[in-house]
């Protein structure tokens, strides 16, 4: 039994133009101290998955119609908004995209980490204190002791997310969403998170969830990944079979928009078109307006996830065994 | 509450004082380096740029200093007052102003300027509770309404639509009217009077900020709603608050000396501006100060309030940045 199996996952949110379901059948597993990636482009529901698991996709307006969410042996569908308070934050924490906003600004980073750990755990101040700077200092803030005392808008956004991921951590949760922890960062800051990140999971030994869409994040962290577009998964599998031999058109395309050092290139690979609109998304597969190896098939129906090899799954016509390629 | 209280305190007072300490040792470079773990540096900020703006701000100073000398007034009243305020005189009554009576007296021989002096407590006394009642109500009415929202909102909004749409005046004076005239009843009737404005602030506040990612993100740790309503939405939307409540005390001020210029407030003989006025109102041709005094000490502290009230509201106003 893994961690967490989330499976046929569908959403709904109500707009004036009518319902939207950005999500349909997302399902993926994590095992204990994986880390799994979460790859898509801007507005493929890679934010609004990781919201639903903590089941913080109600207070954004939308409702989960289907599917179920697992977690260490429990279904947290069913579970009231107290029970889930329980969890979340002790068992489940979310570390969000934007370090900048992320913190409350009229309270200090120390006593944001302290609340933090008191919401689960019945500690005095002191004993909290202790842990909290204990925590910084792992993180690798310089000065722990300093930037306890120090309030949100003093500090870099750098270190905020390092705030942000020792208050992630401060309970000791089995599973951690980081919801694109490095896209607010510049390059280097980007690079010294990624290192926090790869220590960090030795040491709490968490399984991660990492959304991004960086590419290059998911190689140098994930031992999986899964691929999203427009709201479904096209494919999912090791990081090994995913960069060395991708199936799915889109996933092809992915690799190749990325610029190669050892190559010499003259234009980029660029994806035709752009991605519909979760009001106008196509019926059958998603991607089909903008796949070269469209065929009739994927017109009218769903291609749904097709075993291609062990741990590797793809949604693709192309690899059903009772259709003939291209 | 307690913990509201040291946030706020945090952002405003905290900061100026270790700016202080910084500036205090720039002469002592030694004792500096030395410290340099402990102390910290900080670097200019907003608090820092609100104080320094609210020192430029003239007018502002002079609302301060105004408000303090009531307050000064109000509480060393026994001090500054050469005379008792309900000691009778009736030889010297209406006596012009003189160098015994700095305002002269009024129809009963009191001394007018000893009156003043202990009104300031009144005044002081109502515009204070009263402000804080009607703020308490308020932020408790208005932050329910807007975290919860739904039909409760829908509720609370039709309410203070009802409360607001009285006129002030005739509201405070039915409620004075139904639990009778007294100073007690006159501070309920003005905050039974007032909550809605700052109900409607602090709504508004509220409404925008419960979509602030740290609220999403404080809930994701598993913050439940008191906590995230009264320790994360409440100390970052109560400025505005504050800085209306100021202007308000000037408001209730008013109310009340309104209110007992009707006879439905302070009875006699406390020594309420209002009624002073209309005390004097019936000798205005023949003892004129004892009518003028009451107003002009009254309008000077409004004047003090809104003066205050206009500062404050300039300098936490992020968009009105030189």
């Amino acid at each position: 039994m893994s961690l967490l199996e989330v499976s046929g996952l569908k959403l709904r949110f109500y707009s004036l133009d009518g319902p939207i379901e950005p999500l349909d059948r997302v399902g993926f597993q994590l095992e204990e101290g994986e880390v799994l990636g979460l790859v898509g482009e801007t507005g493929c529901g890679k934010s609004i998955t990781a919201k639903s698991i903590i089941k913080l996709i109600s207070y954004s307006g939308g409702e989960i119609i289907n599917g179920s969410i697992i977690f260490d042996h429990e279904d947290l569908l069913s579970k009231s908004e107290k029970e889930m308070q329980k969890i979340r934050g002790a068992k489940i924490s979310l570390i969000s995209q934007d370090p900048m906003t992320s913190l409350d600004p009229v309270y200090r980073v120390g006593d944001q980490i302290i609340e933090a750990i008191q919401v689960h755990k019945k500690l005095h101040y002191k004993e909290a204190k202790k842990k909290a700077v204990e925590l910084m200092r792992l993180m690798g803030i310089p000065l722990p002791k300093k930037v306890f005392y120090q309030y949100p808008h003093e500090l870099s956004g750098g270190m905020k997310q390092r705030i942000i991921i020792a208050i992630a951590l401060s309970c000791d949760p089995a599973l951690v969403i980081a919801d694109e922890p490095t896209t607010a960062l510049d390059v280097t800051i980007q690079a010294q998170i990624i290192d926090l990140f790869n220590k960090l999971k030795e040491q709490f030994q968490s399984a991660f969830l990492l959304i991004t869409h960086d590419l290059g994040v998911v190689a140098q962290m994930c031992n999986s990944v899964a691929i999203m577009y427009a709201g479904n998964i096209v494919e999912k599998g090791s990081v090994k079979k995913i960069f060395h031999s991708p199936n799915h058109p889109y996933t092809k395309s992915l690799l190749e928009c990325i610029p190669k050092m050892n190559q010499k290139q003259k234009k980029l690979m660029a994806i035709p078109g752009s991605v519909p609109h979760p009001l106008h998304f196509p019926t059958g597969c998603r991607f089909y307006p903008r796949c070269q190896y469209a065929m009739k098939k994927c017109l009218s129906q769903h291609p749904g996830l097709i075993k291609v090899d062990n741990d590797h799954f793809v949604a693709c016509f192309k690899y059903s065994n009772n259709s003939n390629g291209e | 509450m307690l913990i509201h209280v040291s946030a706020i305190i945090n952002l405003f007072i905290l900061k100026y004082n270790s700016e202080g300490v910084d500036r205090k040792n720039i002469g002592r470079k030694k004792k500096k380096l030395k410290l340099h773990e402990e102390k910290q540096y900080i670097p200019r900020n907003k608090n820092r740029i609100m104080f320094l703006k609210f020192k430029k701000n003239k007018m502002a100073i002079v609302g301060l200093i105004i408000i303090l000398l009531l307050i000064f007034t109000g509480v060393f009243s026994e001090f500054i007052a050469p005379h008792s305020y309900r000691e009778q005189n009736l030889p010297l009554k209406n006596q012009s102003p003189s160098p015994n009576f700095w305002f002269g007296t009024d129809e009963f021989g009191r001394c007018i300027f000893s009156r003043i002096v202990y009104g300031a407590r009144i005044s002081l006394k109502v515009g204070i509770i009263s402000t804080g009642i009607s703020v308490l109500i308020g932020i408790i009415i208005g932050s329910i309404s807007a975290y919860y929202g739904g039909f409760l909102d829908q509720i609370l909004i039709v309410l203070m639509d009802v409360m607001w749409a009285f006129p002030t005046i005739l509201l405070s004076l039915i409620i004075v009217a139904i639990i009778g005239a007294s100073l007690n009843s006159v501070i309920i009737a003005i905050a039974l009077s007032y909550w809605v404005q700052y109900a409607r602030l602090i709504r508004g506040q509220i409404l925008s900020l419960k979509n602030e990612l740290y609220i999403e993100v404080t809930r994701s740790l598993g913050a439940n709603d008191s906590t995230i309503l009264w320790k994360h939405l409440l100390p970052n939307a109560v400025i505005p608050v504050l800085v209306a409540a100021t202007l308000g005390m000037g408001n209730a001020i008013v109310l009340e000396a309104t209110l007992s210029f009707l006879g439905m407030g302070a009875q006699p003989p406390t020594p309420s501006w209002g009624s002073m006025l209309s005390n004097g109102r019936t000798y205005l041709f023949i003892a004129p100060w004892s009518a003028i005094f009451p107003g002009v000490a009254t309008i000077i502290t409004v004047l003090g309030f809104n003066l205050l009230g206009d500062g404050l509201r300039d300098i936490m106003d992020i968009k009105m940045k030189e």
